[in-house]
C-alpha cells in the first residue's frame, strides 16, 4: 500500500461527505428510543411511529430498540456521559429520575399547558403523577400498567370454590382460600398452591406495604421509612402464606401458572392479551387484594425528551409525543397490549370498545388505576434501593432473618444514598 | 515484509543514491506507523484513557449522571476500608478462586493427559469437550439457570433418581456458589485442557522412550518427566485462571444477581452494582484501583514464587 493512495481515499470520502451533506437539509430528524419487546407492543409502536413519518414531511422519527428497561437505561447513562444522548427515550417508571437528577431532561409543563393540542385535561391525573417531580412534568405517560391478579379459574373449581366470589379481594380472604387450593402428592410434597412470590419482590412491595397503609418514603420525602410496620407487617404476612403451603418462593411462576401447579399469578397488566391467548384453561384476571386500603403502583414506561439539540429538536420531539398519545394511536397500542392507553378519551375509541367487549378483563387496569393507583418512588439510585430491599425479602423468606433487622439494614443503605444525593 | 522489499529495490534499483534509501526508510516508517494508528488510538481510547481515568475517578465523589465532582483525596479507600459488604465480597470472590482455580487446573490437566493418547474417536472427545468454551457464558448461564431450577431442573431430576432429596440450589445461600463454581468449571476446563494438552503433546517422545528403557513406572514418566515439562504451561494456566477467577461476573450477573443475601457478590459485581445501581462512579472506581492494585500484586507474587521455579530448559 503506498501512502499516495490514502490522500486519494481521504479526498473520495471527502467528496462523499459534501454530497450527503447537500442533500440532508430540510425535515428535522429526531431518535427515539424504546424499550419494548416483541410480545409487548414492539411491532405496534414501530408501525404508529412509520405512519408519523408518513402522514407529515417536517419531521423524520428514527427509531431504536435500546434494550430492555435495564439496558436501556445503561446505554442512556453512557450516552449521557458521552454528550450523545437521543431526543427522546422511553424509561421505566424509576429509572428516569437518575437522568431528571442530572439535568438532561426537558421539563414539559409549557408544552403541555400553551400547546392547545396536547388536550391536557384529557390525560389520566394518577398517570401523570408518575412524571410529576415536585411541580414539574418531566415526561408524558405511554406503556403504563398495574399489577393484576391473574387466576385459574378451573383450578378454583376443582377445589370446590366459586371463581366469581372466591377470588380474594382482602388478604385475610387469601389466608381463607388458599390452603383450600393446595394439593399435595402421597409423600405430602406441595403439588399445587394458591400463589408464588418472587425472592426479589420488585414492584409487589409497593403493592403489599401500600395495601397496609405504609410508603418507602415519608410524607415530605426526606427519609425512607419502610422498615415502619407496614414493611414489617407485609414481610410477616409472605411469611404467613409459605408457612400454611398457600405460596411458595418461585422463580418460574408464569410456567407453574400456566401447567396448574400456581393457581394465581400477580403480574403486569402488560402480559393480559398474551395470557389469555396461551391460557389452555379458563383463566381470569381481576384487582389486586386489599388490606388496610386499596394499593396498586403504576409500573411500565414513559417517553422523555432529552435536553439535547436546539428549540427545533424539542419542537419535533413533542409533536411526536403528540402523536402516539393521540386517543386513536393510544387506543392502538393499548388493545395490542394490554398497557394502558393515556387518554381517557382513547377509552371511548371503537378501538378499545371493540377491545373491552372481547375481552372485558382489559379494563380492570383502568379501573384499578383511576381508584387507587399510584406512582413508584422517583430517586435517582433506586436501582440500588431496589436490591436493598430484595436482599432484605430473601434474607427474611430464605436464611429466616427477623424482618425488623433485615429492612432495617436496607432502609439504612437507602438514607445514605438519599444523602449523598443531596449533596 | 515492508521493510525487506524496500530495502531490497533500492539496493537493486539504485545503487549510490542514498537519499533515495533514505527518503525510502523514512517513508516506511511512516507507513508503519500509519498502519499501526488505528489500533493504537483504538487502545488507547478504549483502553489505556479509561484505565488511566479510573484512577483519578477513585479520588473524587463523582456520581454517573452529574457532570460535577470534587476531588477527595483518599475518602473512597477509607470508606471501602470499612465497608463490611466489600470485605464479604473479597470473601466470597477467595471462596469461589480458592476452590475453582485448583479443580479447574486439575480437571484440565487430568483431561488432558487422557485425551492425549492416540484412540479411535479421541477427536470427538476432544471436541465434546471444548464446546462449552465456545457457548456464549450468558446463554450458557440461562440454560443452567434451568437445570438448577428447585422443582422442575434437570439437576434434580437426576438427583431424585439416586434418593437425593430436592435442593434448591442458586437460591439457597449455602449452595449458591458452589452451584456457580460447577457451572464455571464445566464451562472452562475445555479451554484449559487445550492450552494443557498443547503442552504434553509438545514433550519429545525420546525422553518417554529412554525413561521407559531404565524401567520407569507410568507414575514416574508422568512425575519426572511430564509434570516438569509442563511446567511452563502449568505456570501459564495459573496466571490465567488467577486473572481470570478474580473478574468472575458474567454467571453472576445472570444467574444470581448476587444473591440470595449476597452469597455470591463477588468484587466485580459489587462494583458493578456501585457503578450502575447507586450510581457511585467514584467509589466504584475506587473498589477497582483495589482490585487491580490485588492482582497486580498477586501477579508479582507469583511470577517470584512459582514463575522462579518453573524449567524452560529441553
Amino acid at each position: 500500500m503506498e501512502v499516495f493512495d490514502l490522500r486519494k481515499v481521504l479526498l473520495s470520502i471527502m467528496v462523499a461527505a459534501m454530497t450527503l451533506g447537500v442533500g440532508a437539509a430540510q425535515p428535522v430528524t429526531i431518535e427515539v428510543w424504546h424499550s419494548l419487546g416483541e410480545a409487548f407492543g414492539a411491532p405496534e409502536f414501530e408501525a404508529i411511529a412509520n405512519r408519523f413519518n408518513e402522514v407529515q414531511d417536517d419531521i423524520v422519527v428514527d427509531v431504536v430498540y435500546a434494550g430492555g428497561y435495564v439496558d436501556a437505561m445503561q446505554r442512556a447513562q453512557a450516552a449521557s456521559a458521552a454528550g450523545n444522548l437521543p431526543n427522546v427515550v422511553m424509561f421505566e417508571q424509576t429509572r428516569g429520575a437518575g437522568f431528571v437528577d442530572a439535568g438532561s431532561i426537558l421539563a414539559l409543563n409549557d408544552y403541555l399547558e400553551n400547546d392547545p393540542e396536547a388536550n391536557r385535561d384529557d390525560l389520566f391525573e394518577r398517570l401523570l403523577l408518575t412524571c410529576t417531580y415536585g411541580d414539574t412534568l418531566y415526561c408524558l405517560p405511554y406503556n403504563n400498567s398495574t399489577p393484576l391478579l391473574y387466576y385459574n379459574a378451573d383450578a378454583f373449581r376443582d377445589a370446590g370454590l366459586d371463581p366469581e366470589t372466591d377470588v380474594p379481594t382482602t388478604w385475610e380472604e387469601l389466608l381463607e382460600v388458599g390452603p383450600q387450593l393446595a394439593q399435595y402428592d402421597d409423600n405430602g410434597q406441595l403439588t399445587r398452591w394458591a400463589l408464588g412470590l418472587g425472592a426479589s419482590p420488585g414492584w409487589l412491595m409497593d403493592a403489599f406495604m401500600g395495601q397496609a397503609g405504609g410508603r418507602f418514603l415519608n410524607e415530605d420525602g426526606s427519609r425512607f421509612v419502610f422498615d415502619g410496620p407496614a414493611g414489617v407487617e407485609t414481610m410477616n404476612y409472605w411469611l404467613e402464606l409459605i408457612e400454611n403451603d398457600i405460596a411458595i418462593v418461585s422463580t418460574s411462576q408464569t410456567e407453574d401458572l400456566f401447567s396448574g401447579r400456581q393457581v394465581m399469578m400477580l403480574q403486569s397488566t402488560a402480559n393480559l392479551v398474551d395470557y389469555f391467548n396461551t391460557a389452555t384453561f379458563e383463566i381470569g384476571a381481576t384487582q389486586l387484594p386489599c388490606h388496610v386500603e386499596c394499593y396498586a403502583p403504576i409500573g411500565g414506561g414513559n417517553f422523555y425528551i432529552m435536553d439535547v439539540g436546539d428549540d427545533v429538536k424539542h419542537d419535533a420531539s413533542w409533536e411526536f409525543m403528540k402523536w402516539i398519545l393521540s386517543p386513536e394511536n393510544g387506543a392502538e397500542f393499548a388493545a395490542a397490549t394490554g398497557y394502558m392507553a393515556p387518554r381517557p378519551s382513547a377509552l371511548e375509541t371503537p378501538t378499545l370498545v371493540a377491545a373491552f367487549e372481547a375481552l372485558p378483563e382489559a379494563r380492570v387496569t383502568y379501573d384499578q388505576m383511576a381508584s387507587h393507583g399510584y406512582a413508584r418512588t422517583l430517586v435517582p439510585f433506586w436501582n440500588e434501593v431496589h436490591n436493598a430491599y430484595g436482599v432484605a425479602t430473601e434474607e427474611v423468606l430464605l436464611s429466616g432473618i427477623a424482618p425488623e433487622l433485615a429492612l432495617e439494614i436496607a432502609v439504612e443503605e437507602a438514607n445514605r444514598l438519599l444523602d449523598v444525593y443531596a449533596r | 515484509m515492508t521493510d525487506n522489499r524496500h530495502a531490497g529495490r533500492s539496493r537493486l534499483g539504485a545503487s549510490g543514491k542514498s537519499s533515495y534509501v533514505k527518503r525510502s526508510k523514512r517513508n516506511t516508517a511512516i507507513t508503519a506507523y500509519l498502519l499501526l494508528l488505528p489500533a493504537f488510538a483504538i487502545l488507547f481510547t478504549f483502553q489505556f484513557l479509561p484505565a488511566f481515568e479510573v484512577f483519578r475517578l477513585s479520588m473524587t465523589d463523582r456520581l454517573l449522571l452529574r457532570p460535577e465532582s470534587n476531588f477527595i483525596m483518599f475518602e473512597n479507600f477509607v470508606r471501602l476500608w470499612n465497608d463490611s459488604r466489600f470485605w464479604n465480597s473479597v470473601w466470597n470472590t477467595f471462596y469461589f478462586v480458592g476452590v475453582s482455580v485448583p479443580i479447574q487446573t486439575g480437571l484440565a490437566l487430568v483431561f488432558a493427559l487422557a485425551l492425549a493418547r492416540v484412540f479411535r474417536g479421541v477427536e470427538i472427545l476432544r471436541t465434546i469437550f471444548f464446546l462449552p468454551v465456545v457457548a456464549s457464558l450468558v446463554s450458557v448461564s440461562i440454560v443452567w439457570d434451568w437445570i438448577y431450577h428447585p422443582r422442575i431442573g434437570l439437576l434434580n431430576e437426576v438427583l431424585s433418581w439416586f434418593g437425593i432429596e430436592a435442593q434448591r440450589w442458586l437460591l439457597d445461600p449455602v449452595l449458591a456458589m458452589p452451584s456457580i463454581i460447577f457451572l464455571v468449571i464445566w464451562s472452562g476446563v475445555g479451554y484449559y485442557m487445550v492450552i494443557f494438552l498443547a503442552g504434553v503433546l509438545d514433550v519429545p517422545s525420546e525422553y518417554y522412550e529412554a525413561a521407559r528403557i531404565d524401567g520407569a513406572t507410568r507414575w514416574h514418566l508422568f512425575r519426572h518427566i511430564t509434570w516438569p515439562m509442563l511446567g511452563p504451561v502449568t505456570y501459564l494456566v495459573l496466571i490465567l485462571q488467577m486473572i481470570n477467577s478474580f473478574q468472575v461476573f458474567t454467571t453472576v450477573y445472570v444467574m444470581t444477581g448476587g444473591g440470595p443475601v449476597r452469597s455470591t457478590e463477588v468484587v466485580v459485581f459489587y462494583l458493578y452494582q456501585r457503578a450502575f445501581d447507586s450510581l457511585e462512579f467514584g467509589y466504584a472506581s475506587a473498589i477497582s484501583v483495589a482490585l487491580f492494585l490485588f492482582l497486580i500484586t498477586l501477579t508479582i507474587i507469583q511470577q517470584q514464587v512459582l514463575g522462579r521455579r518453573v524449567n524452560y530448559d529441553r
